[in-house]
């Protein structure tokens, strides 16, 4: 039994040396266990190549909004390819990407500008509404007053030029193989946020009486994703063949000219590129990725790339019914409210064979 | 007996070494050493760090050492031996005089809950021996360590209540415990696994946290079990990411995730230490409080303000419910309340069934066993399952309980009895799930045994905005205005709007203010800020803050802060020490018969004369006499109503401008805050087409907006579309003793029509009525038969609505006037706020300032002759909002100016039952005297 009651004694026997290393000794045994770290996380997340791994361990939060970029990219190709033979889907693994395709196809364009399109617009509406550490508002638009126009800086700027660096530094972390894939990737991958950035809007508030515009302060704001994925379907319809260059020394690919120009002519910044031919995604195939057509919805009458016809590849339809209900034939009723009907109506829908 | 059985109270003596930070942190190694010899070496040291002088700490250390006597009734781990899992290590423990005694037979490996129980009970031997011969004392602290549930608010407040006086060493040393607890592990991030999509992932998700302990496994597990590989777009990953700290060598913190509307709700706490978790769950969401939250709080009857405060916030309650697949029985009830009615509560109830066929339904505290639910009531189980889920909510009441009969009814007859745990009845789970019997604060089972007697003639009362259409970050709105021609019409509008913090889900609208809590400040601060077009709140200034830790003396009673309570016929409110209470004029007990009858409720007891005059904050009142009892001196009104009177006469405006009549009511000070009834508006360049808000004009064109009119340098005569029946004048005395040229101009300002003629008397004021000028044979019919109509003070004619009479503080507004570049606080702006809050189409709102300042709010059918089932839709948004005010809900008095809101009283317009639809469920419910029984759940469903 030890109770302390002569404290004399005890300073006689004091060693502060020894004390200082038992505490510092057993600071380490102190620390906190976090119940899930991010860096085993990080290590599982699939698809992910060493430096974005390092990335995504130093800043969890940000992997989230990549994430949700990725997956904004991933929702808009579906959408702007849902009638298409290929519906942005591939065979194999999913990851943060998506499926990948294997061929070097207008496809696998579309996909990696999408995504590095939709990494870019996640990261900066996210630094704008204040859900990111390091970012905010775009710090150059502040304050400035046009005495001509009438108008100044006001609100919170989106800051593109921040969501576009994250976008290259993360995206762009992927391409680890040296093979013309990689400058094909990396071409598109900076078409896409440069669409982005060209399609930056500048919003206004009027001051004044209800809507007049006597007084108004402006901001940028980032674009609907809707309208970046026409805009990359559009260039999707465009893009170049090109093939790579393989530099005398190295051995290795080192820029990409166009197949169909005369001489070295690079192809445009802002043009999507692709180094092979589209296989017809009919079938299923493991070689080329394609994920086949079967099973997918089909428009019974239609002449195009939703009709039957076509998206079935000639194999023909199966037929299934069921009932549709909406809210139909609404008005505005006196006072004041707007009324409207449930419809219903019995329809049919065909998929592949 | 070793010396690690008392090392952990060693730690509750540092506190006494605050000020000498190297002896605090000497102090605090000590609880960290495990081996006798070097705790005696350590000690040795010990003063170096901590000169003798500090006595309390060093009494402290030492009778926190062994030698302190024991408790003669068995050995400290004696309580834990039923948590050993071999039975030959349950026999040794109950045998053992010592924990040396066990550890031969009970392994630390296998053994841990045995191990840890007896850890707590050493602890709590230490804490409590300082209670010595209190009993009382000593009995509340004991019972802290021997639940194996953490300890209840309640439970830490007995102690610190008994034991204060006895003992302050004990009070820290419980803290000291309660703080600490619990540890930090895999279960605090349970709350990560509802973000799992599946409800299979789910369950398995809580499981994997609950059983395993490394990181690792709990990976491996979630991958295997939810059968997704970790992807960051995944809810379920992304939470386990967002609360993942980043790796020691990150220099910065990262920022504060806050959520202000659950912030606001923690001054609801009734003790201090939910308070302090409350803020620390709403202003850091990365802490691991949560878990803690959960246990402490989140169950606690003491806290029930503060619960229902945080479900409000989460999922509001709402009027109506449809669409659902599983729980139908819930569908097609427009005119009840509801929390949670959507598709993902739905799929939950449908799971909970399913687990509870497993014969056990697990709670937070306990585990219920049951028979074969398939087999034994499916029927009441299923709306059991869906009641918890669903969520139906009282207005008054607003949690979502069970009856406790039905409780009782459903356990006798499908409650395992053989796996009870011994001493359990169906009585006594239910007592402890469902204290409460009151028809109107549970929910009877019989009303969601069968499908709604409504049927499907929904189109009466709809509610577009629940379940909830639009994409997240956008606000639902009823849409009551119209549509572009060619557009698609939908009864609802997707707004964008600002959420209350970057943690938060609720949305604010669009250029509104809000009152949030001023962080690192006080209880009583807060800061008014903007929902900028950026999404973000904006522009914040400082309240003053307020003391609301004062207390008002009301008939020597100390009222806190925030309450309410009447005097006399006066509802009053304490706030920050002060009482504010109405104007009104109360009859008191003395009075004559002949007082009582001709006993008007004007202020003052002026006469009830009707010569109109406008006083300077824009109202009207209906005599001299009246204004200045209202405290308006002969200047600061002139005769006549304020609608006849010109403030364009004098033409106020520079040249290029002109005089555009603005009528308005101001609710702050008009000498401070000039009350302007007019704007000067030029000639605006450029109008945005595209917005619409639609205004008539006074030759009866319509304007997509106002703007437009003044461009076309046109003349408003009110806002909305141009109505047929307004195209002719036809005056209306509205509830504000203003005579309006059409029915059309008094909605426009939002004022409900008392009569169809010019104003010509003014209504009694009081509560029962007896004497006024009015001349019931001027009043309309009531628009529907067998409604039990409400007449607004100073009315003359009764109408089938529900009605709030809001008691408000003017200093408050003064405030918000001052914040806001002196612009004065109107009727109309809260009006505008307070119309966002109803949710249901054929219900709208109108107002006015009552001749005793109080604001009267009435919410009126929109149709001409309105169903019994409109009428009962309007009563119970009223009761919906009355409740919001009286419970301060954050979700309205966020809103500036709403926060100025101190008491409301409702009265609603009820329907005879002749009237109502043959079977209507809700009365019959009540007077059954089976429905009586509850299940106290808000925020967490039953089950795993």
């Amino acid at each position: 039994m030890l109770i302390i009651s002569s404290r004399n004694a005890l300073l006689s026997v004091y060693y502060p040396q020894i004390f200082l290393i038992l505490t510092s000794g057993s600071y380490l045994a102190l620390s906190s266990v976090v119940a899930l770290g991010a860096n085993i996380i990080c290590n599982k997340i699939p698809g992910l190549a060493p430096r974005q791994r390092v990335i995504c361990q130093s800043r969890p939060d940000a992997i989230i909004v990549i994430g949700e970029g990725a997956q904004l990219g991933i929702n808009e190709c579906q959408y702007q390819f849902r009638y298409g033979r290929w519906n942005c889907s591939a065979l194999g693994e999913r990851t943060v990407f998506g499926q990948e395709l294997r061929v070097g196809s207008k496809e696998a364009a579309f996909t990696y500008a999408i995504t590095a399109a939709g990494v870019a617009h996640a990261v900066t509406a996210a630094c704008s509404q204040g859900n990111l550490s390091h970012c905010g508002c775009d710090r150059e638009k502040q304050g400035y007053h046009d005495q001509e126009e009438g108008w100044k800086w006001g609100g919170c700027s989106a800051d593109v030029k921040y969501g576009v660096e994250f976008s290259r530094r993360f995206v762009d972390a992927r391409e680890i193989k040296k093979n013309a894939r990689r400058l094909m990737n990396l071409h598109n991958n900076e078409a896409g946020r440069k669409v982005l950035e060209e399609r930056m809007k500048l919003e206004c508030k009027c001051h004044g009486v209800s809507g007049s515009c006597t007084t108004k302060t402006c901001w940028t704001t980032l674009p609907k994703f809707r309208e970046i994925g026409y805009v990359l379907k559009e260039r999707y319809s465009a893009a170049v063949q090109v093939e790579a260059v393989r530099a005398t020394r190295l051995r290795q690919p080192s820029f990409l000219r166009l197949k169909q120009g005369r001489g070295y002519q690079k192809p445009p910044v802002t043009d999507l590129v692709y180094l092979e031919r589209s296989p017809n995604y009919c079938e299923k195939d493991a070689t080329t990725g394609s994920a086949g057509t079967q099973g997918r919805l089909c428009n019974h009458t239609s002449p195009h790339t939703d009709g039957c016809n076509l998206m079935c590849c000639g194999r023909g339809h199966n037929t299934h019914q069921y009932t549709r209900v909406w809210q139909c034939n609404c008005k505005f009723q006196w006072c004041c409210f707007v009324k409207c009907n449930t419809c219903s109506e019995r329809t049919e829908v065909f998929t592949c064979k | 007996m070793g010396l690690i059985r008392n090392l952990t109270g060693d730690q509750a003596c540092c506190h006494y070494a605050v000020e000498v930070p190297q002896c605090r942190e000497a102090c605090e190694q000590l609880a960290t050493i495990r081996s006798e010899s070097r705790l005696k070496h350590f000690l040795q040291r010990l003063p170096g760090y901590c000169p003798e002088s500090m006595t309390e700490l060093w009494t402290c250390i030492n009778s926190s050492l062994p030698g302190v006597p024991q408790k003669p009734e068995g050995w400290v781990g004696l309580g834990c031996c039923e948590l050993a899992i071999s039975p030959d290590c349950r026999r040794e423990c109950k045998q053992a005089s010592s924990k040396n005694d066990i550890t031969k037979v009970c392994k630390k490996d296998t053994e841990k809950p045995l191990y840890k129980c007896i850890t707590k009970n050493e602890m709590g031997s230490v804490c409590c021996s300082y209670a010595g011969r209190h009993t009382n004392c000593r009995e509340y602290c004991q019972a802290i360590f021997r639940t194996d549930a953490s300890p209840s608010a309640s439970q830490i407040k007995a102690v610190e209540d008994y034991c204060q006086s006895v003992s302050p060493q004990l009070i820290s040393c419980v803290s000291n415990y309660t703080k600490s607890y619990p540890n930090k592990t895999p279960k605090d991030s349970l709350y990560c696994c509802d973000a799992a999509e599946e409800a299979h992932c789910q369950t398995s998700c809580k499981h994997i946290l609950r059983t395993m302990t490394t990181e690792h496994e709990i990976i491996e597990g979630l991958i295997k079990e939810c059968r997704s590989e970790p992807l960051p777009q995944d809810p379920l990953w992304q939470c386990f990411l967002g609360n993942a700290n980043p790796p020691p060598p990150e220099p910065e913190k990262p920022p504060k995730k806050i959520d202000w509307a659950k912030l606001h709700c923690c001054s609801k706490a009734n003790t201090s230490q939910c308070r302090d978790m409350c803020q620390d769950v709403s202003t850091n969401w990365d802490t691991q409080t949560w878990q803690e939250f959960d246990q402490l709080c989140e169950y606690n009857p003491v806290e029930t303000d503060l619960i229902t405060c945080l479900a409000d916030v989460r999922e509001p309650c709402q009027l109506g419910c449809n669409d659902l697949a599983y729980c139908t029985n819930f569908n097609n009830r427009p005119t009840e309340l509801f929390r949670s009615c959507n598709v993902q509560s739905d799929q939950g109830a449908m799971n909970d069934i399913k687990l509870w066929s497993n014969g056990t339904i697990r709670m937070p505290f306990m585990n219920i066993p049951v028979l074969d639910i398939r087999k034994c009531q499916p029927d009441m189980w299923k709306a059991v399952a869906c009641a918890l889920q669903i969520k139906p909510c009282y207005s008054k009441s607003r949690g979502s309980i069970i009856c406790r009969s039905d409780c009782v009814d459903i356990l006798t007859q499908c409650g395992d009895r053989k796996r009870f745990r011994e001493g359990m009845t169906p009585e006594r789970i239910c007592d402890l799930l469902s204290p409460t019997d009151d028809p109107e604060r549970c929910i009877p089972l019989e009303r969601y045994l069968k499908p709604s007697s409504l049927g499907n003639f929904i189109e009466e009362v709809i509610h577009p905005c629940n379940p909830n259409p639009c994409p997240s970050n956008y606000l639902c709105e009823v849409n009551r205005k119209g549509c572009h021609v060619g557009q698609d019409c939908l009864p609802y509008l997707c707004v964008p709007g600002c959420k209350l913090g970057e943690a938060s889900d609720f949305l604010v609208h669009m250029d509104t203010r809000v009152q949030v809590p001023a962080q690192n400040a006080g209880l009583g601060c807060y800061n008014v800020c903007t929902c900028s077009p950026s999404g973000r709140l904006e522009n914040c200034a400082p309240m003053p803050c307020i003391d609301t830790g004062k207390k008002c003396m009301v008939g020597g009673q100390a009222k806190s802060h925030g309450t309410s309570f009447r005097v006399n016929c006066h509802p009053c409110s304490c706030y920050a020490g002060e009482i504010v209470c109405s104007h009104r004029e109360c009859l008191s007990s003395d009075s004559t018969d002949d007082q009582r009858r001709h006993f008007t409720g004007l202020p003052c007891g002026c006469p009830n004369n009707f010569l109109p005059v406008c006083a300077r904050n824009g109202r009207t009142y209906p005599t001299a006499c009246v204004a200045r009892c209202m405290g308006f001196n002969d200047s600061h009104f002139h005769f006549g109503t304020c609608h006849t009177s010109n403030p364009c006469s004098y033409n106020p405006c520079s040249r290029d401008k002109r005089c555009v009549p603005r009528r308005r009511v101001c609710l702050t000070d008009t000498s401070e805050f000039p009350c302007r009834q007019y704007e000067c508006v030029s000639r605006p360049p450029s109008c945005d087409k595209t917005q619409l808000d639609p205004v008539c004009d006074t030759d009866n064109m319509e304007h997509p907006n106002l703007c437009m009119l003044y461009q076309r340098g046109k003349t408003l005569a009110y806002l909305g579309h141009c109505q047929d029946a307004c195209r002719k004048p036809q005056e209306v005395c509205g509830h504000n003793g203003e005579t309006y040229g059409t029915i059309c101009e008094a909605y426009s300002e939002r004022v409900a029509v008392d009569y169809h003629s010019p104003c010509y008397a003014v209504g009694a004021v009081a509560e029962h009525p007896s004497d006024s000028g009015c001349n019931p044979k001027h009043c309309p019919p009531l628009s529907t038969k067998g409604c039990k109509p409400v007449t607004p003070p100073g009315a003359c004619c009764p109408l089938c609505a529900g009605m709030l009479q809001i008691l408000w503080n003017k200093q408050q507004m003064n405030a918000f006037a001052k914040l806001n570049r002196n612009q004065p606080v109107t009727l109309h702006d809260i009006l505008r706020i307070l119309r966002l809050h109803v949710s249901v189409p054929q219900c709208d709102i109108f107002g006015y300032l009552s001749i005793d300042s109080e604001i009267v709010i009435l919410i009126v059918p929109v149709d001409q002759t309105p169903t019994p089932l409109q009428i009962e839709a309007c009563s119970k948004e009223a009761e919906k909002i009355d409740s919001l005010i009286n419970y301060g809900s954050p979700t309205l008095v966020s809103h500036v100016p709403l926060s100025a809101f101190l008491t409301s009283e409702v009265k609603v317009s009820t329907i005879s039952s002749s009237a109502l639809p043959a079977a209507s469920p809700l009365p019959l419910c009540l007077s059954l005297p089976l429905l009586l029984l509850l299940l106290t759940l808000v925020g967490a469903p039953w089950g795993l």
